[in-house]
């Protein structure tokens, strides 16, 4: 049995159009065997893209608790690959 | 007319069936300063497009007499002698009933051939004094209008149908004459005893639902319906954004919880706030997430969370293109316009904290400032639906 993976997005305004609409539809872009692993929950604002001591390039996703700036379907898909490997 | 109270006042067509449009028109006014409300249904001889004209007309002039305070002679003869002559009949005539209810509650009620209006109190059909008068100058045989008087009382409902629902199914075995006024009373009593906070949009519906089953959902009339219930008023709250001052977060809060009606919150930061000082949960719900709109979110004792500015202009825009309840969208932005339809009094709580990441020049879309997109929301309100709105920044 392979470990579960959290994949959680930003549904705050900014992330969400930087690009952040896409994310929540990540499982559709992976195979079955890999989308079963995970587990898809949204996030309100962290404060990370508007706090200027800590600005991260919005949309923001977390993969089991790792911060991924600027992230897009494809980049999730990498580290999500990645991950289920192990 | 006890401000504490407010009438909801809806209606329904359906046109007979095969025609395009409906032959009966239904009109409301309210007049603000006055704080009266005068509302007529008229029925046009025939059907189809002369029919509409007809009503059409009627209801018009009708309401603008009555409302300027003409004598119920004065109207009926204008109206008669401007509508146009049928062709093949050689007569020109509409029906028309018209009710007005001024700020002390008195009810005035004129009827001209319309089927008699009900005043549903208490579960019972009221029984109205009818005065008779006969119009002189009126070049019909058909010279008699009737009027009613009454004081309204809460919780009352008043009916008005035209014809074509008192006479729906005449001619079937079962009913010679059609379902006829008493049909129509037993089923308004059966409906309102098993639902007894039934609205009136949804009163006039099932009843205009019912005329149609009867008629085999093929109307041999055209079949309207208008109620009027005096009630309660329903209350809806909107909060978006947090409050300036980070000590007014408590206040936002009590304002929430201490609020009785129902409730929006719209904004993820403000959720959060608000979820932190009532010691709640917010959860972003994905299950049946539908692209176009961020997510919604769960949160108990609020009826609905969602994202802010995105969701709230687009709420601005689907309320300047729809004209009803019934065009409303199957997304998060409808199901905020159908709660805002479905309340009396809508009001707004708008913090003021400016999102530092929304100022960013690099964003792809323009974000607008929430205040003015609240302004318009409750310019389309007010003007539109005729609803009553506050709002309170913070």
């Amino acid at each position: 049995m392979k470990k579960e993976i959290e994949v959680k997005v930003c549904c705050g305004t900014n992330c969400y159009i930087m690009g952040g609409s896409e994310l929540h539809l990540i499982k559709e872009h992976l195979t079955e065997e890999i989308a079963q692993l995970i587990s898809l929950k949204g996030e309100n604002c962290s404060g990370n893209c508007h706090d200027f001591s800590r600005t991260q390039k919005p949309p923001l996703a977390w993969i089991n608790g790792e911060m991924i700036e600027n992230a897009s379907i494809e980049k999730l898909k990498k580290e999500i690959v990645a991950r289920s490997h192990k | 007319m006890n401000s504490a109270f407010v009438i909801e006042a809806e209606n329904i067509s359906q046109a007979k069936a095969g025609e395009a449009i409906c032959g009966d028109a239904i009109l409301f006014k309210k007049i603000k300063e006055e704080n009266r409300l005068v509302a007529v249904v008229a029925d046009g001889l025939g059907s189809g497009v002369q029919a509409n004209i007809s009503a059409t007309m009627t209801s018009t002039m009708a309401l603008q007499f009555t409302i300027a305070g003409e004598p119920v002679e004065r109207t009926a003869e204008f109206i008669t002698n401007t509508l146009p002559l049928d062709s093949k009949r050689k007569v020109s005539y509409s029906t028309f009933s018209i009710l007005d209810i001024n700020y002390r509650g008195e009810v005035k009620i004129v009827e001209y051939d319309n089927p008699p209006i009900l005043v549903l109190r208490n579960g019972e059909f009221l029984d109205l004094e009818r005065q008779e008068k006969v119009l002189d100058n009126l070049q019909s045989k058909r010279n008699k209008v009737y009027q009613y008087n009454f004081i309204l009382e809460k919780e009352d409902r008043i009916i008005m149908v035209s014809d074509g629902v008192t006479q729906c199914g005449m001619g079937s075995d079962d009913m010679h004459f059609g379902w006829q006024l008493a049909g129509l009373k037993s089923y308004i009593q059966e409906t309102v005893l098993e639902r007894p906070h039934i609205s009136a949009r949804e009163l006039a519906d099932n009843i205009i639902n019912k005329t149609c089953s009867i008629d085999n959902d093929r109307l041999k009339d055209d079949a309207s319906c208008c109620v009027l219930y005096y009630r309660r008023p329903r209350k809806l709250l909107i909060v978006t954004g947090p409050p300036f001052h980070k000590e007014n977060d408590s206040v936002l809060a009590s304002e929430i919880s201490n609020f009785n009606g129902k409730k929006i919150i719209c904004g993820g930061t403000t959720s959060k706030i608000v979820a932190k000082n009532l010691n709640a949960n917010v959860e972003i719900d994905l299950s049946n997430y539908k692209p176009g709109l961020p997510p919604q979110a769960q949160m108990q004792g609020v009826d609905l969370v969602t994202e802010g500015i995105i969701t709230l202009a687009k709420v601005s825009e689907e309320l300047n293109i729809i004209h009803s309840i019934t065009e409303t969208k199957d997304s998060l932005s409808g199901q905020i316009i159908r709660m805002m339809l479905e309340s009396d009094e809508i009001n707004f709580i708008s913090g003021t904290r400016i999102n530092n990441a929304h100022q960013d020049p690099n964003l792809p879309v323009e974000l607008e400032i929430r205040r003015n997109v609240i302004k318009r929301i409750a310019h389309h309100l007010e003007n539109k639906f005729l609803k009553k709105t506050s709002t309170k920044y913070l």
